[in-house]
């Protein structure tokens, strides 16, 4: 049952959004990102449907599978449209007893839904196009330039990328640890939800210490194989922006614009 | 040419309690010396605590002697700037495949150990290649290791180690926990890497059926080679040391069943060779008997 689980949901096909370099659409996610948080217009919401519209379509992952992601926000995205809806003031459209709705409450509450919901699609539409170990080369070398303060970058990209190789393998370890307590009478499913989170700490103590005896073994097999930090490693398949990423930029930077435009124009 | 030399070696570790005072010391090799031969298959047995995956851990320079020398093709593992040197010439496959496969993807854990070496990107791509065709992994090539079964996950480990070139592979019980399937391919591909491309093997183990077609077979016991009640020591062809059974025995080590029955058939005064390893050996030796016996 826990092996169903899968940290980000990468949907494999070819695409050009797939191609991109890693660095290239971490940099455009955060642009966007940026972006939504600029523009408070109209127009501006235009420009960011209409390009947001264009990535999906052009990393040809189906609309469904994307919006998938939206159930998770469902509870944040009525609680926000609820505050705006009846705390703003403004031009009073409706009013019943001490309810009342206002024109700049609507317009509010949707600018500001339309905005949770483009930061998760725009993310996910990120993790969806680019395998972990892209994701983890990307921020190793997008990321370099922090080497110059004395910040271990190669460190924690391989860590990261360590952790995401682990992930199935300790999952299935707690299956295991759960069953056999399980078998010895142990109960998780019954009382309340105090109990159930109490009956989950005998399950980390033997965790934890398989966890710690796998990273032993690990580095020590790591060092066999003549690791030695960063220095003087090179790369299978190193990453190199091609003429697409350079395209890439371009829309990125005309898109940008045309945000900060929107914002400060109207 | 020996690729491995073992000088009177002396390797201890020591526990130590929360407060790092030692609760006791324990000597793992004692006066250890033992010479490889290149191009060799050699297989260590032995049961726990015995010393054998201390060797293989000298060997690789995860471990540095306390006293006397390990030379790994000539060079001193205790010299720092040979380390690298040592590890590339001497690969280490360990027990569980699924803590010594660094990456997310069949193909780059492969790459990982010529990345360390630092060997330029065309020429990683043309060492996986081969290497991922020569371990049988092409189908696996772009998977995720978890998808793997046990002896895949291990070949995979192999091939890790294979993509750096190595003269020499140590594998410390790379079959443990296999099952019988898993375990025939994991051999399987280490014979052949043996034979085709010359590459020493070091195979510790504690199966007997693993030992029968080694080059040499060497008893570990107590630190050092085990030797028999003549003081010779287990060290030898697998024939020669499987036509003393009942020295085995004594070293908690089941032979073969197969040599077992042949053994015990010529104790019970049948005229057979001694040392008969494969079924197809004992057939035919009663065969003969019987032949004669009708002549």
């Amino acid at each position: 049952m826990l092996k169903d689980i899968t940290l980000g949901q990468y949907y494999p096909v070819d695409s050009a959004i797939h191609r991109l370099d890693p660095r290239t659409k971490l940099a455009g996610t955060l642009l966007y990102l940026i972006s939504l948080f600029i523009t408070s217009t109209a127009a501006g919401y235009i420009i960011a449907t209409a390009f947001l519209g264009f990535c999906i379509y052009m990393s040809r992952v189906p609309v469904s599978y994307i919006t998938r992601g939206l159930k998770a926000i469902v509870v944040i995205l009525m609680l926000s449209a609820c505050i705006n809806i009846f705390f703003i003031d403004g031009t009073v459209l409706f009013r019943l007893g001490f309810i009342r709705i206002t024109y700049e409450g609507l317009i509010t509450a949707a600018f500001m839904g339309l905005r949770l919901v483009y930061l998760v699609i725009g993310s996910s539409l990120m993790t969806l196009t680019t395998t972990p170990t892209q994701l983890t080369d990307g921020l190793e070398k997008g990321l370099g330039f922090l080497n110059r303060f004395k910040l271990p970058v190669h460190d924690i990209a391989m860590m990261m990328s360590i952790a995401l190789r682990f992930i199935p393998i300790l999952t299935d370890e707690t299956d295991k640890i759960m069953k056999a307590q399980k078998a010895r009478g142990a109960d998780f499913e019954t009382g309340n939800i105090f109990r159930k989170a109490k009956a989950m700490v005998p399950i980390l103590v033997p965790l934890f210490i398989a966890a710690f005896r796998r990273a032993s073994d690990l580095a020590l097999a790591m060092e066999s194989r003549c690791y030695h930090g960063g220095s003087g490693r090179t790369k299978m398949k190193p990453l190199k922006y091609g003429p697409n990423d350079r395209a890439a930029y371009l829309v990125l930077l005309i898109y940008f614009a045309a945000m900060a435009a929107s914002r400060f124009l109207y | 040419m020996n690729i491995i030399e073992a000088a009177r070696v002396v390797y201890k570790y020591t526990l130590h309690d929360e407060e790092d005072n030692v609760i006791e010391t324990q000597t793992a090799l004692s006066n250890f010396s033992l010479e490889i031969e290149k191009g060799s298959f050699v297989c260590v047995l032995g049961h726990n605590g015995s010393g054998k995956s201390s060797f293989a851990k000298l060997i690789n320079g995860l471990n540095l002697p306390d006293e006397g020398t390990i030379l790994v093709s000539g060079r001193d593992t205790r010299d720092e700037d040979n380390i690298l040197k040592v590890r590339e010439s001497a690969g280490m496959v360990f027990q569980n495949p699924d803590n010594q496969i660094v990456a997310n993807i069949v193909e780059e854990d492969v790459a990982f150990g010529p990345e360390n070496m630092g060997v330029p990107s065309e020429e990683i791509i043309e060492r996986v290649d081969s290497v991922i065709e020569k371990l049988g992994l092409s189908a696996f090539r772009y998977k995720s290791p978890n998808r793997l079964s046990g002896g895949q996950k291990q070949r995979t480990a192999i091939a890790g180690i294979v993509a750096m070139k190595p003269q020499c592979i140590v594998l410390d019980e790379p079959t443990a926990m296999l099952d019988p399937s898993g375990r025939k391919d994991v051999l399987d591909a280490v014979h052949e890497l043996n034979k085709k491309d010359g590459i020493t093997i070091i195979l510790i183990t504690h199966y007997m059926e693993e030992a029968i077609d080694a080059d040499r077979l060497i008893v570990m016991e107590k630190g050092n080679i085990a030797a028999d009640a003549s003081g010779r020591p287990l060290d030898g062809t697998p024939r020669e040391l499987f036509t003393r059974v009942d020295e085995l025995k004594k070293h908690s080590l089941s032979v073969p069943v197969i040599t077992e029955l042949a053994f015990r058939l010529k104790n019970k005064g049948l005229d057979i060779p001694e040392g008969i390893l494969t079924r197809k050996e004992l057939v035919e030796a009663l065969k003969a008997l019987r032949d004669k016996e009708n002549a």
